[in-house]
């Protein structure tokens, strides 16, 4: 095996593609022409070589989707064989980093941001290839892969149905979609907007803990449990505090990598609101630091 | 920067608001004032005020905290 390795001048990763993609595309280009849509509405099945309405559809779905296929492993294989193969324009580059870099959430767009923070771009705004590779690229593929298999489950399930309800047009937008994720700018938008979502989601938190209502602790749940800690021995926050707990909640809540909001807001907001995620959070602080029932 | 701007607890029960409002004062970093206010029904809201946020801070946290993490 070794000696297989070492006798490789180069390594893609990619076997070599098991068809004839020459001869593939030249069968594909028919279905590639603007003509399909006037043939799919020819009243004769003769403009579609004899296939009926819904059996076309079908064909120019597969056929292009053979296609974009066929080139997009090309593309990827270019993209991982080799650092050289991508012509990192500046376009790419600002969109890579201002889409990536404002924003946070997924682990899709940390691997992105970690890249980026990492000083993608120097002195002179060229991009750092080596860290662009081995960082963003990954990432952006693992969109890329995953955005294809969702768009590709819309069509499948398109095709499922009469040709009625999923016209050779709405098929040709969605065809069209797999295209389009399938591309880095693609992949960006899509990183950058699952993680503004999830920005969004902890921005709604933040704003909900702001305003809470005084709620009065029941005996034994974790809110008392933690102001029996923080404020013994019956929590009542009018004793002294136990400063040393109080610094161990607040660095755990600083630390907490589950729940973003709860280290920019004070102690007693999280401790005392009612809802699900501030729950969770008392809970987890509960075990984590050990904090036992008095 | 950790916590910043206002934070409010409403519906406080008359008698317990200085209790409330030491607990705010206890928070680290300590909030730069502490306000209490006497509802109509009785009940008190204590207002805690940390300095002003940054624009965007959430974004910020949560980028300085990813970086660091994907070092």
């Amino acid at each position: 095996m070794l000696a297989f390795l070492a006798g490789c001048s180069s390594l893609s990763g990619y076997p070599s593609n098991y068809q004839n993609i020459d001869e593939a595309l030249a069968a594909d280009a028919p279905f590639l022409s603007a003509a399909v849509r006037t043939n799919a509405m020819a009243a004769d099945n003769q403009a579609r070589g004899g296939l009926s309405p819904q059996q076309y559809r079908d064909t120019v779905v597969y056929r292009r989707i053979e296609v974009i296929d066929i080139n997009y492993y090309d593309f990827e294989a270019k993209l991982t064989g080799t650092n050289a193969a991508l012509a990192l324009g500046s376009d790419l580059t600002l969109l890579v980093l201002n889409g990536l870099g404002a924003t946070t959430g997924s682990a899709a767009a940390k691997a992105a941001l970690a890249a980026a923070s990492g000083g993608i771009i120097g002195a002179n705004a060229a991009i750092d290839t080596d860290i662009f590779y081995k960082k963003t690229l990954p990432a952006l593929i693992s969109q890329m892969r995953a955005s294809r298999q969702t768009a590709l489950v819309t069509i499948e399930r398109g095709i499922g149905r009469p040709i009625s309800a999923y016209t050779l047009d709405q098929a040709l937008n969605d065809v069209n979609t797999y295209y389009v994720v399938g591309t880095l700018p693609g992949a960006v938008v899509q990183v950058t907007s699952k993680a503004g979502a999830e920005q969004n989601a902890a921005d709604a938190q933040l704003t909900e803990l702001r305003s809470i209502r005084y709620v009065a602790p029941s005996p034994g749940s974790s809110t008392q449990i933690i102001l029996n800690w923080l404020y013994p021995p019956n929590g009542d926050q009018i004793n002294p505090v136990v400063r040393a707990n109080l610094q161990k909640l607040t660095d755990w809540a600083v630390n907490d990598t589950i729940d973003p909001t709860i280290k920019n807001t004070p102690w007693q907001q999280w401790v005392s609101d009612p809802s699900t995620k501030s729950e969770n959070a008392r809970l987890r602080a509960i075990i984590r630091l050990g904090i036992k029932e008095k | 920067m950790s916590i910043c701007g206002s934070f409010s607890m409403s519906g406080v029960p008359n008698g317990k608001q200085d209790a409330i409002e030491k607990g705010y004062r206890d928070n680290i970093p300590p909030p730069k004032d502490v306000t209490k206010v006497q509802d109509g029904d009785g009940t008190w809201t204590i207002t805690a005020e940390w300095p002003p946020c940054p624009d965007d801070v959430t974004v910020q946290h949560s980028a300085n905290n990813l970086a660091a993490a994907g070092d």
